[in-house]
């Protein structure tokens, strides 16, 4: 039960307060260049995404607060959040996972 | 000959056993039918111990008879079915369960008694059913698998019975936030609560027992002088007086979860089932979320795998010694203790004192050297070092243990002489393992410790903190040190910067017990007889021995995840609570390999088996699904409708009068609108507000239709497609003003929708000046339709002029109805003269009630979604559901007129020009017409290529819709079928029950061709 | 014709209050409107300001009373005006009056909610089956406003006063009984839990 919080209005809860939306930053084509969209930019566009283990950055939606999407840096294997940025900004530099020892 | 468990006098051991018992309290409880009695104070356990019952059980695969093993929640064998009827609760561990009276306990896995099992043949073929059996059985003939081994199978499969009817009892969900969560009340906990709490910080603390302070009445510790109990009671006073502390007992923290969310289980009133009658929870799931987690789980007793490790009577010692102070029940009257360990020796002394006779003490180590053994000595105790137990003598049929035979560890050639040493229990101690399980739910990695012989926590990415004896750290004094150590560094963490000032306190002073070290022991050989035929179990709940996981081995499944589930070890209730570092120490025997080389495999949540009703909470019968009432639900209901769920919605299908059938209802509604007048409740129809300088060119980049050019006051049928070009919504759009649009959307996607215009606005094109208000809810909405429709209208007070002339179709005008504020939008899903009427929904059931009665001179009727549907296809008009799928176009549907070429964006555009999309041989949207014209199409039927071939077809396309329509007194269909539009007059075939169904492909639109009766 | 009659939320429910530790009752008097102007319009922001005499909340999670009515912060961009009932039509026209040529919306969504009142000791106690946010932190005070899951739905919620504790719940129409079964279950007497962080009798040892 991941633990968020929106950069839009600062509310902490549940992942069940938010919903994801998948990868982040990737660019519509046609909304910059209707009528010169390629059949492969296009169908990476609907349909090829990013995997990887490590860090992730990737749309959220504060739906239980403030109504507003904004972004996420997320590490896939450890699933610590490592940012929470707003729509529009880019990924803020991270620092790498401290373990932490008990 | 063997004596039974029983109870020890009150003068026993000084009379200082029994402490949690109360002797004047008597409580009755029956166990296999039989009436017993207890005290107050004694779990199930030891009240069956109390009254000489020695076997509890039939263990799972071989039916061996089986004895309690341990004290706790580690307990394998002991699983009873507790209550009746629909209270029957199976595989409860009698350990946990405290004697109420009037408690209903049966043994389990046995037919037709306990003491006669015609189970038992499974041992005596035992050679015959190990490990992995059924993998290479079971296979022939082909036609004994559903009648013969299914039904066998299952019949033997499982422990305790399932109950067979529904649980009456609640059960609730509560969510709390704290600073620090504390799991385990033992002096590592208590301590580490206490020091956190003194920081300021917000602290709960859990224990999975009804009593706090862990083990500690076992170990004779003393605590600044004091037995250990008085600073344990001193502490839980202060903890429990405090205002920053919450303390739960009877709550297993079940879970670890992301972000430090940790799922406790309460158990409410599994003790006192009285409660229940009023109506209080029995269960009670905790869902926290906390800052900082510290773990005192404490330690599990190893058992040692010697041949016969499982008879009755055979115990872990410490739990030996717990019985005997806390409940003063003893498992015999002789004893033999086998221990690789120092602990195990204070059992000797708690039964020395209790007054049983211990016959030997065999420890595995060659020379252990410490206090207790030196007192064992002065005793006069005989003592065997180096050695271990090489054989179990039984009577009674196995159930009952008379004496051992113990052996020399240490080689020394072929002359073994064994030594016999009569008993009638066994307390066994093969060390102890941290309980690390919350841990390892957290992705904690575990290290091995050498000195230990066991796992413990090591590196982790949550912020969680391990101590006492969870940590591998068993001395008194270090873990009071660590515990407060933990507490205080845990609230620094969580609070504010700055917040905790100062430093820990200082921890009290405790005995140093000195240890000596312990020595693996993983297997014992058995004397004489061959290896296979002797059970040296390891996991007791599933039937593992040695000697399957040897096989294992052989067959090739070597890796620790292979073993585990060739075996089945470590995979019963008990999650291997007692077994899976046992097994680890033989596979590593077994291979070659160390230990840490081997690995472990994954502990997953739950800790301990939880109740259903804890998982779903209050999450059933009316509270199963939010379920969402239009603002005309209560008439609907009085009016006997039938219901069809639309998403979270009831939306009446059909109001059958007096016995009508559904059908009959239907048709009776479809003739009433197409004749007369009827009304349908659209209320639960998404509806969004659109407002802003930029709402007309963002609803051109949602929609497919342009609807900038929508002129102020009339209506637009508009397409929505994905961005993969498919189609999964449609609706009218009203045009109030220049920068003011109303969206309609289906009943089952407005929610969606409302985040979809969101999402597409604010990541794509947030530049744009556009606000969106969902307003669903704040209109009731009305369709009312038929030749009669403006009659009605027209029979109520209005300032809107209804007329054709002054309102064409596809319009709106907003104004007054009957009293009541109104917009009304002039469109026709039925095909009929139709005004969709919205008013706020506080006043909808008025208005309802004022159209009805106006309409009753024109034999208005209410009609439902069927017929509104039956009326649609016979227009010719899709279904958002049904004639879309996800993978369906604007061109599939022949709906290319809705379709802006002019547009240089739109969502969907890109997509609709690729090849695939783009194809001539897609599925075309086409009506069809059966054969013979009383049959009915099912939905779905499947339309093939040739009907005379050979199965499999190829499938052409299916039913989309399908209805029998009373307007035209024949069936009517919808399909979606390859190069529909080029085979007009074309029968194809669809496959049905067996059979070929024709059907003539035709144009959708079967009624009023020309539209002219929406457009009068 | 008879009267037109407007119908609450709940209009179809007896709320049976023995056997719960709280008292609930459905606010119907209560006139609700959508308002949508950007944070960094201030031309707006004033304008809207001079209509309602205070100035909307600009922090998350606050609300502001005025004469008549209280602002709920509900986004960056969003608020709820709610007001007396028979005033809505009132607070509406001057609000779009003051705010024509701005880009900004002003939506009467009186109908669309149902707000439901729960007072009482055991209120934050009750609260704790309902939704997963702190209700215990001492941040929650009169004035909070705070959109949540509410059981399975959406919902805001508001803390009216205290002493004693008084809360609005506010869901949509549609699920306003659905709401109300909830709380029914989570608030009997039968199944408190007391107060947590507080002094309790200490458990044996």
């Amino acid at each position: 039960m991941l633990l968020l919080i929106c950069p839009v209005c600062g509310a902490e809860g549940d992942e069940t307060d938010f919903q994801y939306g998948g990868e982040a930053h990737i660019a519509r084509p046609a909304s910059s260049t209707p009528e010169a969209v390629s059949e492969a930019d296009q169908y990476a566009y609907l349909h090829v995404r990013a995997n990887p283990k490590g860090l992730h950055h990737e749309q959220w939606l504060c739906a239980r607060g403030c109504g507003k999407w904004f972004n996420a840096t997320r590490d896939t294997v450890t699933m610590e959040f490592k940012a929470f940025y707003k729509m529009g900004e880019k990924p803020p530099r991270t620092p790498r996972t401290r373990s932490a020892k008990p | 000959m063997t004596v039974l468990p029983h109870r020890l006098a009150e003068a026993a051991l000084g009379g200082q056993a029994g402490r949690l018992i109360d002797r004047t309290k008597t409580i009755r409880f029956t166990f296999d039918g039989k009436t017993m009695s207890g005290f107050a104070g004694d779990t199930l356990a030891s009240a069956l111990m109390a009254n000489g019952v020695r076997v509890v059980g039939r263990s799972f695969k071989y039916h061996r008879p089986r004895g309690l093993l341990g004290l706790g929640s580690e307990e394998p064998n002991g699983l009873v079915t507790i209550g009746e009827d629909n209270r029957l609760e199976p595989n409860v561990r009698a350990t946990q369960v405290e004697l109420y009276d009037g408690l209903t306990a049966r043994s389990q896995n046995r037919w037709p008694s306990l003491q006669f099992d015609v189970g038992e043949i499974n041992n005596r073929f035992s050679r015959y059913i190990p490990a992995g059996f059924y993998y290479k059985t079971f296979m022939h003939p082909r036609a004994f698998w559903k009648h013969i081994y299914e039904p066998v199978i299952r019949r033997a499969a499982g422990l305790g019975p399932a109950p067979k009817e529904a649980d009456p009892d609640r059960y609730e969900h509560v969510h709390i936030h704290c600073d620090v969560l504390v799991v385990g009340g033992g002096i590592a906990g208590l301590a580490a609560a206490r020091s956190a709490m003194e920081a300021g910080a917000r602290v709960i603390l859990a224990d999975e027992n009804s009593r706090l302070g862990g083990v500690s009445d076992l170990n004779d510790e003393k605590i600044e002088g004091e037995n250990a109990l008085a600073w344990i009671s001193k502490t839980t006073e202060e903890l429990a007086a405090s205002e920053t502390v919450h303390l739960l007992t009877r709550t297993t923290a079940t879970g670890h979860f992301d972000h430090n969310y940790v799922v406790m289980c309460e158990r409410v009133c599994d003790h006192d089932p009285a409660r229940l009658k009023n109506g209080a929870p029995r269960h009670r799931l905790w869902k926290v979320r906390t800052k900082e987690v510290v773990l005192a789980t404490g330690s599990i007793e190893r058992p040692i795998a010697f041949a016969d490790n499982d008879k009755p009577g055979v115990m872990l010692a410490s739990a030996v010694r717990g019985y005997i102070a806390r409940y003063a029940v003893t498992p015999g009257s002789a004893a033999v203790l086998f221990t690789n360990n120092d602990d195990a020796y204070r059992t000797f002394t708690a039964l020395y004192d209790a007054g049983v006779t211990l016959t030997r003490i065999i420890d595995s180590r060659p020379a252990p050297d410490s206090i207790l053994t030196d007192k064992a000595k002065a005793l006069g105790i005989p003592l065997s070092f180096g050695s271990g137990i090489s054989s179990v003598k039984t009577e009674d049929g196995g159930k009952c243990i008379a004496g051992v035979s113990v052996t020399s560890l240490t080689g020394g050639g072929g002359l073994n002489r064994p030594i016999g040493a009569e008993c009638d229990f066994i307390c066994m101690s093969g060390g102890f393992n941290p309980a690390v399980h919350l841990f390892s739910h957290g992705g904690g990695k575990l290290i091995y410790d050498e000195m230990l012989q066991a796992f413990r926590p090591g590196e982790t990415r949550e912020r969680i903190r391990v101590v006492g004896a969870a940590n591998g750290v068993f001395e008194t004094a270090k873990i009071l040190a660590e515990g407060i150590s933990a507490g205080w560094s845990a609230a620094r963490d969580a609070l504010p910067k700055g917040a905790v000032k100062g430093r820990a306190p200082r921890p009290p002073k405790a005995d140093a017990q000195p240890i000596s070290p312990s020595e693996p022991v993983w297997f014992v050989p058995a004397h004489g007889e061959k290896n296979e035929g002797n059970k040296h179990f390891l996991d007791f709940q599933n039937d593992v021995t040695v000697a399957d996981v040897e096989l294992a081995n052989r067959e090739g499944y070597r890796s620790v995840e292979h073993v585990k589930r060739y075996t089945t070890l470590g995979m019963a209730t008990d999650q291997g609570k007692t077994s899976n570092i046992n097994a680890l120490g033989i596979l590593s025997e077994a291979l070659g390999k160390t230990i840490p080389e081997i690995g472990t495999t994954t502990f997953r949540p739950p800790y301990t088996p939880f109740s259903f009703g804890a998982f779903v909470g209050p999450v059933r019968g009316k509270l199963f699904q939010p379920v969402r009432r239009t603002p005309v639900q209560s008439w609907h209901e009085d009016m006997g409708a039938e219901f069809e769920p639309i998403g979270q919605w009831r939306r009446p299908y059909c109001y059958p009068k007096g016995s009508e059938r559904r059908s009959d209802a239907v048709k009776r509604e479809v003739m009433a609108v197409r004749n007369a007048a009827g009304l349908l409740d659209a209320s639960t129809l998404g509806k969004i507000e659109v407002r802003g300088p930029d709402a007309g060119t963002f609803l051109d980049l949602i929609y497919t239709n342009t609807m900038s050019t929508l002129k102020v006051g009339r209506c637009r049928y508009g397409l929505m497609l994905n961005d993969s070009g498919f189609l999964f919504d449609d609706g009218v759009t009203v045009r109030f003003a220049d920068e003011h649009f109303l969206v309609h959307t289906t009943s089952g996607n407005s929610d969606h929708i409302g985040g979809w215009l969101e999402r597409w606005h604010q990541t794509e094109w947030p530049h744009l000046k556009v606000f969106m208000t969902p307003v669903t809810e704040q209109w009731a909405q009305f369709a009312l339709a038929g030749p009669k429709a403006h009659a009605v209208l027209e029979a109520l007070e209005s300032d809107i002029d209804f007329s054709g002339r002054a309102f064409p179709f596809l319009s709106f005008k907003a104004g007054r109805l009957a009293g009541v504020p109104v917009r009304v939008y002039r469109i026709s899903f039925s095909g009929e003269l139709s005004f969709e009427i919205a008013t706020p929904a506080g006043f909808g059931q008025y208005l309802w009630t004022a159209l009805m009665k106006a309409g009753e001179g024109f034999d208005i009727a209410p009609y439902g979604t069927e017929a509104l549907h039956v009326m649609r296809a016979e227009k010719g008009f899709i279904a958002i559901g049904d004639e879309t799928d996800g993978t369906v176009t604007p061109l599939d549907l022949g709906l290319s007129w809705a379709v802006s070429k002019k547009k240089k964006d739109f969502i969907g555009k890109r997509a609709l020009e690729l090849p695939d999309l783009a194809r001539n041989d897609r599925r075309h949207f086409i009506g069809l017409l059966t054969e013979d014209p009383q049959r009915v199409l099912p939905e779905g039927a499947q339309a093939v290529a040739d009907p005379r071939a050979r199965p499999p077809h190829r499938v052409i396309g299916y039913v989309s819709s399908t209805y029998f329509s009373p307007t035209l007194e024949r069936s009517i269909a919808f399909g979606l079928i390859e190069r529909g539009r080029e085979r007009m007059g074309e029968t194809i075939h669809f496959a049905v029950g067996g059979t070929m169904m024709p059907a003539e492909i035709v144009d959708p639109v079967f009624y009023d061709k020309e539209a002219e009766r929406q457009n009068v | 014709m008879s009267e037109a009659e407007w119908l609450n939320a709940l209009a179809h429910r007896t709320v049976e209050l023995s056997g719960l530790v709280l008292a609930i009752e459905e606010r119907f008097d209560v006139g609700m409107i959508d308002l949508r102007i950007l944070p960094d319009d201030t031309e707006s922001l004033a304008a809207a300001q001079r209509v309602l005499g205070i100035a909307l909340p600009g922090e998350a999670r606050t609300s502001t009373a005025g004469d008549g009515f209280t602002c709920l912060w509900f986004s960056v961009d969003q608020w709820l005006v709610t007001c007396d009932r028979t005033r809505t039509q009132e607070f509406t026209k001057s609000l779009s009056k003051a705010l024509e040529g701005h880009f900004a919306s002003v939506t009467d969504v009186s109908d669309m909610r149902a707000v439901i009142r729960l007072t009482g000791d055991a209120g934050r106690q009750v609260l704790m089956k309902c939704m997963s946010i702190d209700i215990l932190s001492k941040e929650i005070r009169p004035g909070y406003v705070r959109r949540v899951n509410f059981g399975e739905i959406a919902g805001a919620l508001r803390m009216v006063s205290n002493e004693p504790d008084c809360f609005e719940l506010y869901v949509f129409r549609s699920y306003a009984s659905y709401a109300l079964d909830w709380l029914e279950e989570a608030a009997r007497e039968s199944a408190a839990i007391g107060k947590p962080f507080g002094p309790s009798p200490a458990p044996p040892v």
